[in-house]
């Protein structure tokens, strides 16, 4: 039961105490006053029934009109007092049925006395009347002797009754304020003792708790609210340890993604490291490769000129082998560099003018398409973010296919443009020789030719080149061809914002 | 090196720094028989270089060069260390240097000017064409440009 309850209880026993003590006192006092009216009307039926036998001395003795008058007044005031009084004990019951019987019993002795007076005054009275009027003056004076006797037994028992009321009703209250006295005390104590035990106990819990023993549970200590409070203590401990566990994950987590975070800033500190020695290796390829080559090519070539009476024709067809040999070697040297450059030297992705990097390609083509009669035309071209000079690396390396593997006719060349949702679409356009579908994967690799050096100079490095920095953009390029129709070279660059520089791939 | 006597006819004397025997053979080469009168002198690293042109031990006694032949890859101190000392030299400034090496990267030719190299040239692969350099260089900057007078000071 819940102290809330208790309380409850406890203050609707004190009202019904209270009702019960309140009704007691209602009843106990309206029987006081009953009881009060029924003594003073006890009381005038004795004062009556005195004067009762005096008015029938007075009338015995003097034969006074008077007398008769006063005596019947008092009879009726007498019988209407009797008919009135109402009592709810047996005794006095006899006591007021003896009273009427007695006073008819008086009335007739009285009147026969009346009738006697009235036939013979007292001037005309014989010694037989004498007689009868003696006799009935001793009847009269028993009589209400009697009633005077039983008039004063009826008031007193009226007024014990009375007494025993008033005595009872004040045993009642006292009792009832005494049982109620006794049942606060045993209410308060146990309640106190219950809720300071509970308390304690819940004190107790929570230090331990507190102290950061999460597996400790409250025992149960009552179904009322401090019993509510130690579940509820408990179910937080529950909910608190389940945090504290999924904390835990979380830390797990967090150590394992720092862990992660580690390792790719070392494996990004690798990856800085071994593109500097790519670099440092690039650029010792640059000069320490191409000493020696230097030595082969120039010493041949001074062998040639300063014994060139002493050589005949076929030392001097090994003589230009081993120079071509050496020329190539150090073109591809340079190729290398330059391919491998892309993404060591690339500057940063800023607004280009793409039409300017067309220009730039045109200008470095001038002697080819000049001498080719190449005519290159262009839609109109957009201002992105990338790096321009890449860019023009680009249109010159496709350009330059396109003029160097032409058909017969007069060689064409349009680049155009198209925006697309994330990106711009490119593509350079010739009417060439066209490219055998087949060898699709093989053109984008470095160094892989289709054709001999004799049918078409070259090392092999365009294409390739212009994938890396297509790749570096973060766009493709692919293209389509048949032979002998021309073919058409694609590649997107993806449109950038100027924030976005740092994410190279 | 052969000390020369001071002569009636201006001898031109040019320092070329190269490690490489063969490339220095063939500068030498290509100026033999060229009709200015030169004597060439041929050190093999940067710290040789220096020595040579603050005259330090053995070359106590050499002639200031009137034009310094400079590759940019040496043993030792490297050409761009080289460079940068001579032209932070008040005496040793004024002396033209030609950059000769195999490089053509931009960085090298932008590096060696900021270093006010006088001029940077990739040497030709083909022998002709090397000779041809090796001639202009020398008629550039010993018969067509004016310079001050070898020794002068400040």
């Amino acid at each position: 039961m819940t102290i809330k309850s208790k309380l409850i209880l406890s203050l609707i026993f004190f009202g019904i105490i209270a009702l019960v003590v309140a009704v007691t006192l209602i009843v106990t006092l309206r029987q006081v006053n009953e009881l009060d009216a029924r003594d003073t009307t006890a009381d005038k039926l004795l004062a009556e029934a005195r004067d009762l036998s005096q008015l029938s001395n007075g009338y015995i003795f003097f034969h006074e009109k008077r007398h008769v008058v006063q005596w019947e007044s008092k009879y009726n005031s007498m019988a209407s007092l009797l008919a009135q009084l109402r009592v709810d004990q047996r005794q006095q019951e006899i006591l007021i049925d003896n009273l009427a019987e007695n006073q008819k019993l008086l009335k007739t002795i009285f009147n026969d006395v009346k009738a006697t007076v009235e036939k013979s005054p007292l001037s005309t009275q014989h010694g037989g009347t004498l007689e009868f009027l003696q006799l009935s003056w001793s009847r009269l004076s028993v009589q209400t002797l009697g009633m005077i006797l039983d008039a004063s037994q009826l008031a007193d028992l009226i007024r014990q009754e009375r007494r025993a009321v008033e005595y009872h009703a004040v045993i009642l209250i006292i009792a009832i304020i005494g049982v109620l006295i006794v049942f606060i005390l045993v209410n308060y104590l146990f309640i106190y003792w219950r809720v300071l035990r509970s308390v304690a106990t819940l004190r107790e819990g929570t230090k331990i708790i507190g102290s950061g023993n999460l597996d400790y549970r409250i025992e149960e200590i009552s179904r009322d609210e401090i019993g509510d409070l130690a579940r509820a203590f408990n179910q937080m401990n529950v909910n608190l340890a389940t945090v504290l566990a999924s904390k835990e994950d979380l830390d797990r987590e967090v150590a394992a993604r720092r862990r992660t975070e580690d390792e790719l800033r070392t494996t990004l500190a690798d990856l800085e490291r071994s593109n500097k020695e790519l670099e440092q290796f690039a650029y010792v390829a640059s000069h320490d490769l191409q000493e020696p080559l230097r030595m082969v090519s120039s010493y041949t070539q001074l062998l040639a000129e300063r014994y060139e009476n002493q050589l005949d024709e076929k030392a001097k067809k090994f003589i230009n082998y081993a120079v071509d040999g050496a020329v190539r070697m150090q073109q591809l040297i340079h190729d290398l560099l330059v391919f491998s450059r892309v993404t060591t030297r690339g500057a940063a992705f800023e607004t280009a003018d793409s039409q300017a990097a067309l220009g730039m390609a045109v200008a470095n083509l001038g002697e080819a398409i000049h001498e080719s009669g190449t005519v290159v035309t262009n839609d109109e071209l957009p201002r992105i973010i990338a790096d321009q000079t890449q860019l023009a690396q680009v249109f010159q390396n496709l350009i330059s296919n396109a003029i160097k593997f032409r058909g017969r006719g007069q060689p064409r060349i349009h680049v155009s443009v198209e925006e697309e949702d994330r990106h711009w679409l490119f593509s350079v356009k010739d009417n060439g020789i066209g490219i055998d579908s087949r060898h699709k994967d093989k053109i984008f690799v470095i160094f892989q030719r289709l054709h001999t050096r004799e049918e078409y100079p070259g090392t092999g490095i365009g294409l390739a080149l212009c994938q890396r920095i297509i790749q570096r953009h973060g766009g493709e390029i692919w293209f389509n061809s048949k032979p002998g129709e021309g073919s058409s070279f694609y590649f997107t660059l993806p449109k950038r914002t100027e924030e976005g520089n740092g994410d190279e791939p | 090196m052969v000390m020369s006597p001071k002569h009636s006819i201006h001898l031109i004397d040019i320092l070329l720094v190269e490690d490489n025997p063969g490339d220095a053979d063939l500068a030498r080469e290509a100026l033999e028989g060229n009709k200015m009168c030169n004597e060439l002198h041929v050190v093999v690293d940067g710290e040789e270089a220096m020595a040579y042109l603050r005259r330090e031990g053995k070359y106590a006694e050499a002639p200031r060069p009137d034009l310094i032949l400079l590759d940019l890859n040496l043993p030792k101190k490297d050409g761009r260390e080289v460079l940068a000392e001579i032209k932070g030299d008040e005496d040793l400034k004024r002396i033209p240097v030609v950059i000769l090496t195999m490089s053509r990267d931009e960085e090298d030719i932008l590096k060696s000017y900021n270093l006010h190299a006088n001029c940077f040239i990739t040497k030709p692969i083909d022998i002709g064409q090397f000779f041809k350099v090796v001639k202009t260089i020398e008629e550039f900057w010993l018969g067509i440009v004016a310079l001050p007078p070898n020794g002068a000071r400040k």
